[in-house]
């Protein structure tokens, strides 16, 4: 019996000295298995919902000349009420530097923008049941690159910069119990945020007496006591020495926002819009911060339920910001020639037009869920050569929205973690 | 007779009864507010910049001035980073109410209690006391501003 008891106690005492090295702090038993393929993933959400047909399709010419081949002309009958825009920022169309997916589809529920943007973000689909009053249950990519990266990613390594406070800050982490705001991506409303009246609010800086050391301690004894018995942070948050980067960035960018250097720096002519505006700012970011994994989105096409030229125009814009995003990234040590980008709209729009009719005879477009057309969109991905194939055009139905969240979590060598958990999988036809 | 001695035995042993007042120590249901334990919700951004303000103004915030606090609060993910720098600008505010220096050496303890209650509302437990009272007392250059910054920025100033 002594013997019999002595052999059980070595063995789980074995067990255990084998077991706990591979405990990590996460709880999983094993690090991230997969190989990167790229270091850095910018997921540029085209958003606002875009049809193909004026998109990939060309109906009213290439409206997109920064991102898609082609001199296809504009139609007459809109062409003298869209901006002139300066020329292409890159040597080339963006689509030559990777591999675009002509006949991508959002492929299962209501084409909202808020549902497109939590599938485009958690790689899962939605119903009608999504509480857009708060955060989604299922994890985000911000979550799983954080959590299921080895090591584990700090936060200032994930952004989300997004064009509006209305609902889409809360996508930069949910409230899954086993991911949440520990693992959430820094987020940001440029856009409201470095407005030039209101930065005054937090212009200055601490003028302090010498004594930060000193209130750090009375800090840190403050919520050492507090949180002895109580929850968690319900936000993303830095460390300190993050905290202090951050800081020093937002000083830098406040003296720039009052000095007048991000008034219009890409030199548009009648000034930028806020989608270029907002990808201007997470250019700073990739300037500053070098994110392994950056989210950025657009919105001004939406302006398609009420004026379709407008929003061909708007289309014009958000190619050209989304050219200069590509130039910006390939002009940043560090992130250049190790960057995929992934251009996506979230949503799709109506093969039907509404009734809304703009001065030059065009119907507006809504999208509708009932309407087939609204689930057609493309997407493309560039990046390095050798890793993704370059000017590759894919004109069959191939890749659903829900595969974008896979094929970052492939390119940043963590799928193997999460797959289990996502329905789609990663777009093996953009690699070599 | 023996019915009368009966019935007056009777009555001597129950005039003899007397209610005899039995002291109880019961605890009355009261308030405990003597750390953040029962702190467990989290201030919305609304409710967090209207409290700091009335803290630091001892006023109410106008509906402008919120709405803006708030939309920089709303753009930015790590609530942290914007509370110092909100807090900071505040505080460098010459209208904002901070006591006088001169208080810490002269009363530390009134000062740490009138801070506790005015930030974290309620009394501050001995030892806290004692620990900040003898922060105070080895760093003779802290100042009141820095103690509210310190209480400011703490994670329980942001429940209520």
């Amino acid at each position: 019996m002594e013997r019999r008891k002595f052999i059980k106690t070595a063995g789980l005492t074995a067990l255990g000295t084998i077991g706990v090295p591979y405990i990590l702090p996460t709880g999983r038993l094993f690090a991230a298995s997969g190989t990167r393929k790229v270091n850095h993933v910018v997921f540029c959400l085209f958003a606002g919902g875009v049809r193909n047909m004026e998109s990939v399709h060309k109906a009213d010419g290439n409206l997109m000349p920064s991102m898609l081949s082609g001199t296809e002309p504009i139609s007459s009958d809109i062409i003298s009420d869209l901006s002139t825009l300066p020329p292409n920022p890159l040597q080339n169309p963006l689509q030559t530097y990777g591999t675009l997916f002509k006949e991508f589809r959002f492929d299962s529920g209501p084409t909202g923008h808020i549902n497109g943007h939590v599938t485009a973000i958690t790689g899962k689909n939605t119903n009608n049941t999504l509480d857009i009053r708060n955060r989604t249950q299922d994890p985000t990519i911000f979550e799983l690159y954080r959590k299921h990266s080895n090591p584990e990613k700090a936060a200032l390594n994930s952004w989300w910069i997004t064009t509006s406070n209305n609902y889409y800050p809360l996508l930069n982490h949910s409230q899954n119990s086993g991911y949440g705001s520990a693992f959430g991506a820094n987020q940001l409303t440029p856009n409201a945020f470095f407005n030039y009246n209101l930065v005054d609010e937090i212009k200055d800086v601490w003028n302090s007496n010498g004594q930060e050391a000193i209130v750090e301690d009375l800090n840190n004894f403050l919520n050492y006591n507090f949180f002895s018995g109580n929850q968690a942070t319900a936000h993303v948050k830095n460390n300190k020495t993050e905290t202090d980067r951050l800081q020093n960035w937002l000083s830098q960018m406040i003296s720039g926002v009052k000095s007048g250097a991000y008034s219009n720096p890409w030199n548009i002519p009648g000034g930028m819009n806020s989608d270029m505006r907002n990808v201007m700012y997470a250019e700073e970011v990739i300037k500053e911060f070098k994110p392994e994994l950056l989210v950025v989105n657009m919105f001004g096409v939406d302006i398609a339920h009420t004026n379709f030229t407008r929003y061909c125009n708007a289309l014009q814009y958000a190619d050209w910001a989304t050219a200069h995003l590509w130039d910006t990234i390939q002009n940043t040590p560090g992130m250049a020639d190790d960057t995929l980008l992934v251009v996506m709209p979230e949503v799709g729009r109506n093969g039907t037009a509404n009734s809304i009719v703009d001065s030059n005879g065009r119907f507006a477009l809504d999208h509708s869920s009932n309407d087939p057309t609204t689930s057609e969109i493309f997407c493309m991905m560039a990046g390095p050569q050798g890793v993704i194939q370059q000017n590759l055009e894919i004109t069959s139905v191939t890749g659903r929205s829900v595969d974008v969240v896979p094929t970052i979590a492939d390119a940043l060598g963590f799928y193997n973690d999460v797959s289990g958990s996502l329905p789609g999988t990663p777009l093996a036809q953009a690699y070599f | 007779m023996k019915k009368l001695i009966t019935f007056l035995f009777a009555l001597f042993i129950l005039l003899s009864c007397t209610r005899h007042e039995v002291n109880e120590y019961n605890i009355n249901p009261v308030v405990v507010n003597q750390d953040g334990a029962n702190k467990e919700n989290l201030k919305s951004s609304d409710q967090f910049i209207t409290l700091l303000y009335a803290d630091l103004y001892e006023t109410s915030i106008s509906y402008s001035e919120l709405n803006k606090l708030q939309r920089l609060l709303e753009s930015f993910g790590d609530k942290n980073v914007i509370i110092e720098r909100i807090a900071q600008n505040m505080l460098n505010d010459p209208l904002a109410k901070i006591p006088n220096d001169s208080v810490l050496v002269q009363d530390p303890e009134a000062f740490i209690k009138e801070t506790y209650n005015i930030f974290l509302t309620r009394d501050p437990l001995e030892a806290e006391i004692w620990y900040i009272k003898d922060l105070i007392k080895s760093n003779l250059d802290l100042t009141a501003k820095e103690i509210y910054y310190g209480f400011i920025t703490s994670e329980e100033y942001k429940y209520y």
